[in-house]
């Protein structure tokens, strides 16, 4: 998966490293729901792997995005990644990742803008392609069945840069497609930084 | 990127405990530049 590290890659100079290479280390949950507990009890240990991964010195900490899985908690990482963004203080927390084909580019732009707004500096936004579901409801979440046959993850994503940015990104022979003016609120102050 | 599952749903705490564990085991003095950097 490529992410968007859109608010600065990178991590603290201190944060857990593996190996005389100093790989970093991060975490990556889904917040597994146990065989006899509830969403809420997933999320809820979910909060506190992530203080407990920030005290062990973890760089960050993303959630997925999974949907109608009885087993997944984190079918909508903006609102978890809010609530561990609150309940740590240092730690970059961030989606691993968001499901584009699943959103309207705007709107992920306006969370992530208002989640950098609210916690600076440590806010993550990892991008995806997969619905990250059944067929089925991958077309709920798209609104139409002919919405899973669209193919039009590059341009959604270059849409998604230019609402972080205030400026189109994508192609000229596709910028007649694009709405000029439209801009996320809140932006960020730190233009997006792509890396693998 | 390098991945590596952790799930131990009896106590993810500790799972992770351990891995922090081996990541300071990992740079302590005297381990070589090119040793192995496989964790799981």
């Amino acid at each position: 998966m490529r992410r968007l590290a859109l608010f600065g890659p990178v991590v603290d100079d201190t944060a857990l490293t593996f190996g005389p290479r100093a790989v970093p280390l991060s975490v990556l949950d889904l917040a597994p729901v146990p065989d006899d507990g509830t969403a809420g009890d997933a999320l809820r240990a979910t909060v506190d792997l992530a203080r407990h991964a920030e005290r062990l010195g973890f760089g960050r900490f993303w959630v997925a995005e999974h949907h109608n899985m009885p087993g997944i908690a984190s079918s909508a990482p903006p609102v978890l990644i809010g609530r561990i963004a609150d309940a740590t203080t240092t730690m970059r927390v961030g989606s691993g990742g968001v499901m584009l084909p699943n959103h309207v580019s705007l709107v992920v732009a306006e969370q992530f803008g208002m989640l950098e707004a609210l916690h600076p500096g440590r806010i993550d936004l990892g991008i995806g392609r997969a619905p990250g579901t059944d067929q089925v409801t991958a077309a709920a979440l798209r609104r139409s069945p002919e919405g899973l046959s669209a193919d039009d993850f590059p341009d959604q994503l270059m849409d998604l840069l230019g609402f972080f940015t205030g400026r189109s990104a994508r192609p000229p022979r596709s910028s007649a497609r694009r709405r000029p003016s439209a801009a996320a609120s809140p932006t960020c102050s730190t233009p997006p930084a792509p890396t693998s | 990127m390098i991945t590596t599952m952790v799930f131990d749903p009896a106590d993810r705490l500790a799972s992770f405990e351990r891995i922090a564990a081996l990541a300071r085991a990992s740079q302590a003095p005297g381990v070589p530049a090119d040793a192995p950097q496989h964790a799981s």
